[in-house]
């Protein structure tokens, strides 16, 4: 069992009433797993990701993650457990605009107080992985967002992550775009990373192996 | 991961250009204010402290009363220094300075011979350079002022007298006595020296007569007297204490003869509630400590003026700070998105803390070094302004390093802590969002943080303004006489007894309206001695002790001085004068009398002789308006009275062809003392020349206030940029519903003039506080000006508005569907 989410509850208090974002969820992923969680917009994909990925807290229920109880962990261990074990993928990209893409790529590896020789041969490897080694010295903004995304994965994939929380990874990008990167996923699960994909589109939502649908903050059964 | 972050510090730098500009020139400015200001003042505090022994070294002061009138002096009578050392074992030396007048210098031996009128030549005793250790480049300083006729000067002198050659062994013709001087020893270059005494050139005060006739005189106070102590006495505050107690016994033995002939026996003196004290002042205390304290041989500074420039300083560097943080903080819209992406990738908010340290690190290394240029350009105009001679090299001696650098890492502390944990306080979450610096705590600071750089800035405007107010009304207001065109000609005691005639063909010139000849003249000093007036039948109860200061004049002085008579008459060659004064109002209020004509007051310093009042003058300035008017007196030339030695001739003149008419005048001159060079001033300059260190101290208010409103107005300036930006959207839809341009300039602009409005109520109280702590130098004051603060508020708001509308114009007429487009 790579995580577990029992009978989470988060909400925003508005005008003195609870406003549920996630309504008494409970989630069980193993290793190896490929989600899509899908719903409309506000629905509480971005949310969910969020909680698992420990970017954001809830009010009620307990969460484990590889037999910590996230829950009860200080801010400093939770980081340190996220900084191990996930890696992020945004429909924004969010890459460091001051930053090149080989610098990019680097940033969660000096997080991780990794040697620069070690940290060379990582980014060197992960260049050479997604064919973009002609562009290490490019930043961001001249980049396609194609090319901005795959620098994105690279960056999540670098610290050798668990889990890939990816939250709408092809939202901003053409339909070929989106694809090559849906199967760039594909593969990456058949390696061995757990993948949990927030996404609109049923065509994405199908390259997962489970699919969790969400309304107004709780699970539909499909 | 230094170089990580450096190279994003880097980047940024670049990328937000006029962010970048802003702060490293606020930075840059701050720290060019507070380096030059600490230059100034490390040169103010190292005076005479680089003496040998300069610890053990006390001048020796005076403190009197005589009725009504009590003085501080940097002045002793002649024998005190002897008395000193022959009855306190811990005194191990004394030695005396006395300031002669203007002296007459010629090298005649030379084919083309020079004469020079020399002001700064200082008459000392023949162990000074033994107590005061000036460094000499050539001669032998425990003998070179040993044999009466040696002279001791400074390469500027030699260079002016003798060229290249060597100046040892050479002879100089002082005065017009001929007296022949050979000069035995040349000081180091001195004009950088910081010794409170200066002086062009040595000679001993054996050749000066005055000093030698008043040997005996414990009341005759022209001379200034330094002692050194043993290092046991010197180190103990309580010796030291001890000392000065036992110096009243000295004063009652040694001073009674000298009291007893001027007719004053000192046990009767003391009684009456007088006093006459002798006291230590430390060296290094000479220059900044003694207020108040009378000399003209020290150069003496308020302290209470570095203490302002010190505070200004503090202040500039703390809003250069200020806007450091504040314009770091808006940024965080900017910066908010790195900052949750960092914090997603795993970063701790320790990391992201030494970050943005680092950042500030960067600016402020740019900073440095742009205040370093900045100082290298602007240093010569600054020396002008302080009357100084300051070299960027004294940063690199010394403690102004230590100094410098702790100014650094205050500032980068200061600048950077706030937006460090602050800026990674966000939320990762809502840091991507971008909705991260929204928070009212943050801005509540700002708006403080503004409010607080503008009160800085108004007190500072407001208290230039009041000094300027006080400096113009100290040259404008009616010193009692007519300043204006009286040509003052130096060194007339080189006529003799041809003055007369002199005058006579001055009096023919066109031009000149009156001549007039005098024994002293309005801020060059006068003679003060002891008078008794005498009781009379109908005014029986009047003080009957007065010090009088006064000058011997001829019947032309009051008419060419434009002097006020009140009661009775001038000088008038139609009565015989010899045994008449003149009082000022001042005088004659003091020693009691409604009616003065016709009393009488005595002279015990002289032959005992009765002077009869024949009239009383309206009070006058005679120095500057830094000192209260003292009771004052004329005495005809022909009284004779006493000898200063000092003749000074002023002509009214009618302020046409000036030029020609000083031609004249000097050719005139040297058909009557073709040995002595003709040296004239005019007396308004005289006097604009005593408010020389206000004027300067007002110069420098002005810069740093300058600076500071500049600094102020930066971070005005990044402030809106922020504000506006961050209101693109709101503007654009209030564009779009179709606001005209000006309401949208007003609604940015509204909201910061109503800090600087805040800031201005805030600094009204501060700055009259200050002021009138400082008016109170000035005998004569004028009342702080209500306009002062109206102006300061104006001022203010004009430039906030200026900056604001700037920014806020360029937002508002931006195309609306381009700033709808980036949200």
């Amino acid at each position: 069992m790579l995580l577990q989410l029992n009978h989470i509850y988060k909400w925003v208090k508005q005008g003195g009433k609870r406003v549920f974002l996630l309504n008494d969820i409970s989630l069980q992923v193993k290793e190896g797993e490929f989600i899509s969680i899908m719903g409309p917009s506000g629905s509480g994909k971005s949310t969910l990701l969020n909680v698992i990925g420990m970017l954001d807290e809830f009010q009620e229920g307990e969460y484990d993650f590889l037999d910590e109880s996230v829950h009860t962990l200080k801010e400093k261990h939770r980081s340190k457990l996220y900084k191990e074990y996930i890696g992020f993928v945004f429909q924004a990209y969010h890459l460091i605009d001051e930053l090149t893409v080989y610098e990019n790529i680097e940033t969660p590896l000096l997080y991780k107080n990794i040697k620069s020789a070690e940290r060379k041969a990582l980014v060197a490897d992960m260049l050479d992985r997604f064919n973009i080694v002609g562009k290490k010295d490019l930043f961001p903004a001249q980049l396609s967002g194609g090319q901005q995304q795959l620098v994105g994965i690279a960056r999540a994939l670098i610290a050798k992550p668990k889990l890939i929380l990816a939250d709408e990874p092809t939202g901003n990008l053409n339909s070929k775009q989106g694809e090559e990167i849906m199967r760039l996923f594909k593969e990456l699960n058949q390696e061995g990373v757990t993948i949990i994909q927030a996404t609109h589109s049923e065509s994405n939502a199908e390259y997962g192996n489970r699919i969790i649908n969400l309304l107004d903050g709780s699970k539909v059964k499909a | 991961m230094l170089r990580n972050y450096i190279k994003i510090a880097w980047r940024n730098i670049l990328r937000y250009k006029t962010n970048s500009v802003l702060n490293i020139l606020g930075l840059a400015i701050g720290l060019v204010s507070v380096m030059l200001i600490a230059l100034y003042i490390q040169n103010e505090l190292s005076y005479d402290t680089q003496f040998d022994q300069a610890e053990r070294i006390y001048r020796v002061n005076m403190k009197g009363k005589m009725g009504d009138n009590s003085f501080y002096a940097g002045y002793t009578p002649p024998p005190a220094g002897d008395a000193l050392v022959d009855q306190f074992p811990e005194i191990e030396s004394a030695t005396r300075i006395y300031q002669p007048d203007n002296t007459k210098l010629a090298y005649e031996d030379a084919a083309n011979p020079k004469v020079f009128n020399e002001s700064e030549i200082l008459a000392v005793d023949p162990n000074f350079l033994e107590v005061l250790s000036y460094p000499l480049q050539k001669g032998d300083p425990t003998t070179c002022l040993q044999e009466p006729n040696s002279i001791v000067i400074t390469p500027q002198i030699a260079q002016k007298y003798f060229g290249d050659i060597n100046p040892l062994g050479k002879t100089l013709a002082y005065g017009d006595g001929k007296k022949s001087l050979q000069v035995t020893g040349v000081f180091e270059d001195l004009t950088q020296y910081p010794a409170s005494v200066k002086f062009d050139a040595l000679m001993p005060v054996a050749n000066f007569n005055d000093v030698t006739y008043f040997n005996w005189s414990w009341v005759w106070l022209n001379m200034a007297t330094y002692v050194k102590l043993t290092p046991q006495a010197s180190t103990h505050p309580a010796s030291l204490t001890r000392l000065q107690s036992r110096f009243p016994e000295m004063l009652k033995v040694q001073a009674a003869p000298a009291f007893e002939r001027i007719g004053q026996p000192f046990e009767e003196f003391l009684e009456k509630g007088n006093y006459w004290k002798l006291y230590l002042q430390p060296l290094s205390d000479i220059h900044l400590y003694s207020q108040g304290i009378t000399s003209s041989i020290t150069e003496q500074h308020d302290v209470k003026s570095l203490y302002i420039l010190g505070i200004i300083a503090l202040f500039i560097v703390i809003l250069a700070c200020v806007n450091f943080m504040n314009l770091s903080t808006v940024q965080s819209v900017k910066r908010s998105k790195e900052i949750g992406i960092r914090k997603v990738l795993g970063s701790q908010r320790k990391q992201l803390i030494k970050q943005f340290m680092t950042e500030v690190l960067c600016y402020t290394f740019f900073a440095t070094i742009l205040a370093f240029i900045m100082i290298l350009l602007i240093l010569p105009v600054f020396n002008g302004l302080t009357g100084k001679d300051l070299h960027i090299q004294a940063f690199f001696d010394g403690n102004l390093i230590l100094l410098i650098v702790g100014i650094i890492v205050f500032t980068i502390l200061l600048a950077g802590i706030y937006p460090a944990f602050f800026l990674t306080s966000f939320n990762p979450i809502r840091a991507l969002k971008g909705k991260a610096a929204k928070t009212t705590k943050s801005s509540f600071i700002r708006n403080g943080l503004v409010v607080f750089q503008f009160f800085i800035a108004i007190t500072l405007i407001i208290c230039t303004l009041v000094v300027f107010s006080q400096l113009q009304y100290t040259q404008q207001k009616d010193l009692g006489f007519g300043k204006d065109r009286v040509l003052v000609i130096n060194n007339a005691e080189s006529l003799g007894s041809s003055a007369l005639s002199f005058k006579k063909e001055l009096i023919a010139l066109a031009g000149v309206d009156e001549a007039s000849s005098s024994s002293g003249m309005l801020t060059r000093g006068e003679f003060g001695d002891f008078y008794t007036p005498k009781p009379t039948a109908d005014e029986p109860n009047i003080t009957t002790d007065i010090s009088l200061s006064s000058y011997l004049v001829d019947d032309a002085f009051i008419e060419t001085l434009g002097l006020e008579v009140k009661v009775g008459r001038g000088f008038d060659k139609r009565f015989k004068d010899s045994l008449s004064v003149i009082l000022n109002e001042t005088a004659a209020a003091q020693i009691g009398w409604k009616n003065p004509i016709g009393k009488q007051i005595r002279y015990p310093g002289g032959n005992m002789e009765y002077y009869t009042v024949v009239g009383v003058l309206k009070d006058f300035n005679l120095e500057s308006l830094h000192t209260p008017i003292q009771p004052f007196a004329l005495f005809a030339e022909e009284s004779q009275s006493y000898d200063t030695r000092t003749s000074f001739i002023s002509l009214k003149i009618s302020g046409e062809h000036t030029e020609r008419l000083i031609n004249q005048v000097q050719d005139l001159w040297k058909s009557y003392s073709e040995n002595t060079p003709f040296e004239y001033s005019f007396l308004d300059e005289d006097l604009a020349y005593a408010y020389q260190e206000d004027q300067r101290l007002a110069s420098l208010f002005t810069v740093f206030t300058i600076l500071a409103i500049f600094v102020a107005c930066l971070g005005l300036f990044g402030l809106i940029a922020f504000t506006a930006q961050q209101r693109t959207k709101e503007i654009g839809v209030r564009k779009v519903l179709g606001a005209s341009i000006s309401s949208i300039v007003k609604l940015l602009a509204i909201n910061f003039l109503k800090l600087v409005v805040l800031a201005l109520i805030l600094s009204v109280p501060v700055a009259w506080f200050a002021m009138d702590n400082w008016l109170q130098d000035f005998a004569y004051r004028i009342d702080i000006p209500i306009w002062a603060f109206l102006a300061a508020g104006a001022l203010a708001l004009a430039i906030a508005l200026l900056t604001v509308s700037f920014q806020a114009i360029k937002v508002a007429i931006a195309n609306p569907v381009k700033s709808l487009r980036t949200d």
